[in-house]
């Protein structure tokens, strides 16, 4: 028994480095996997499938695949990762730092940008050649069916 | 005989962390009867169970509570993966228990701060905060969260954290010990804490049986209640384990029981550390529990037992999650511990059941 107890670990705090920081003057460096924020890393990669807004479990991700933009609402949003997992093209990245402040809770909206006429030609060129590879595919199911029909008479 | 009075406590009051109301019937200074009320932050979080599928119905179990949050995810995954038939791996079990383990640290050393700034000791529940922060780095740097660390899943753990970051992990620990004993001996000896403490809010064996109390408040009147003695998770390959007990059942006595508590953690992490299995932290998981499938588990959180009950329907949504936390257990016991106590001490006698509100309503 006895008083002052933490005498010796509160005199040696008067000299030791202050263990807090003068925040926000002074930022620590996140570690590698701190969850700040979601941010979309390639809009122009994004083919807007939607599987981050299904896994989402806030509800804090839209898709609009007409207008185009994926829009996320920053005060919504959980950090949880779950999108960035999801994501089947990668473009989505979890950034280590926190969300910035906002006088109001906005969403962030990312739209695709317009393509450039060689995209607009190649997008056109894999769509006819999808088309064809349809097309092909039908017939050939057509030819086997009308075969298997002619056999079975 | 003088006259009763009843007095309105909380449920905003500087000691409460969290809302809960008690009307105090007093005769002068002296506690007659505590009667409480609960329901000031109720969110329905169980009924969420039907509008969020059982993947992501891990991060709303996270929110139930801010201090034992892990020890929420880690009883729901436990419960689902019961419910559905998974064994996860060995080094996922370890990295569960690790973390379970270190956020019983971070929680008791909360709960000793509040209880140092309950009796006016800023400099010692200063110290206890800072050391806690080093604890909430370890979390950060491994699993991204400080508080909320979204680390378990249903099959695992969902980053595998570095033997070497492990290591360092056992090192940080070792460093905090030594501070951390100067704060334990000033709990447990200067007199001033004493003084406040012993005889305070005393309940016995029997009294405590009687209300079936958890956890350390259930511990420090010699109830031997622990679910980690089950050996659920890694706690099975333990060496040895001892529950911290204490036979006094005062306030002394449940500050006693937290503080060896966190001594018992560390070695507990130091062990499973050194014994961790190399290998997978995740198993492929498929399909919808199955529809009338039922599970019951329970987990030693760092407030006592928390109970968790599941009911699968065939489909991705879960028909009942049901969750009884450790503090709707002690509640009864701290009516029991208020009866007869003085005014000046209901402050301190509250806090040692460790009272969490939001994670008793959810």
């Amino acid at each position: 028994m006895g008083v002052f107890r933490l005498g010796g670990m509160t005199l040696s705090s008067l000299f030791k480095k202050a263990p807090t920081r003068r925040y926000p003057y002074e930022v620590r460096e996140p570690y590698e996997r701190t969850r700040g924020h979601v941010e979309m890393a390639d809009i122009k990669g994004c083919i807007l499938c939607g599987l981050c807004q299904k896994k989402c479990p806030a509800d804090a991700i839209v898709v609009d695949r007409d207008a185009e933009t994926w829009t996320i609402y920053p005060y919504k949003c959980i950090a949880c990762n779950s999108c960035v997992k999801a994501c089947s093209k990668k473009v989505l990245r979890m950034d280590t730092h926190y969300t910035a402040p906002m006088t109001k809770p906005e969403p962030v909206v990312y739209k695709k940008p317009p393509l450039t006429p060689e995209e607009q030609a190649e997008k056109e060129r894999k769509e006819a050649e999808r088309k064809a590879k349809v097309e092909a595919a039908k017939a050939a199911k057509k030819a086997k069916e009308d075969k298997a029909g002619q056999e079975g008479e | 005989m003088s006259e009763r009075t009843v007095v309105p406590f909380g449920p905003q009051h500087p000691v409460l962390p969290e809302p809960v109301h008690l009307d105090l019937v007093l005769e002068d200074e002296k506690v007659i009867t505590a009667i409480p009320r609960i329901g000031f932050v109720h969110r329905g979080l169980e009924k969420l169970v039907t509008k969020r599928d059982y993947t992501q119905f891990v991060f709303i179990t996270e929110r139930i509570c801010g201090i034992c949050s892990f020890g929420h995810s880690l009883g729901y995954v436990q419960n689902v993966e019961q419910l559905m038939g998974i064994e996860t791996t060995d080094r996922a079990e370890y990295l569960r228990t690790i973390f379970h383990e270190l956020s019983r640290i971070h929680s008791h050393l909360l709960w000793l701060g509040l209880m140092a700034d309950s009796f006016g000791f800023e400099a010692l529940f200063m110290h206890c905060w800072r050391l806690r922060e080093d604890v909430l780095d370890i979390f950060e740097q491994c699993t991204g969260g400080r508080v909320i660390f979204s680390a378990c899943d249903v099959g695992g753990f969902k980053n595998d954290v570095e033997d070497s970051v492990l290591k360092g992990m056992c090192e940080t620990l070792d460093r905090i010990r030594d501070e951390y004993n100067s704060i334990a001996k000033t709990f447990l000896t200067d007199s001033s804490v004493r003084t406040r403490l012993s005889g305070v809010g005393y309940l016995t064996r029997e009294q405590a049986a009687e209300c079936s109390m958890v956890g350390p408040f259930g511990r420090a009147s010699g109830l031997l209640v622990d679910d980690r003695l089950k050996g659920i998770g890694a706690y099975g390959d333990l060496a040895a384990f001892e529950p911290i007990l204490s036979e006094d059942g005062d306030c002394y006595a449940r500050c006693y029981v937290r503080i060896n508590e966190v001594l018992q953690s560390m070695d507990i992490i130091a062990e499973l550390v050194d014994k961790i299995p190399a290998g997978d932290v995740m198993v492929d998981v498929k399909g919808a529990p199955e529809d009338g499938a039922k599970a019951m588990s329970t987990v030693e959180q760092p407030r006592g037992q928390a109970f968790y009950y599941s009911e699968g329907n065939g489909t991705k949504f879960l028909e009942r999650m049901r969750i009884r936390t450790p503090t709707s257990q002690n509640l009864a016991g701290l009516v029991a511990a208020l009866g007869g106590c003085d005014l000046a001490d209901v402050p301190i006698i509250i806090l040692t059941i460790d009272p969490c509100i939001s994670c008793t309503e959810r």
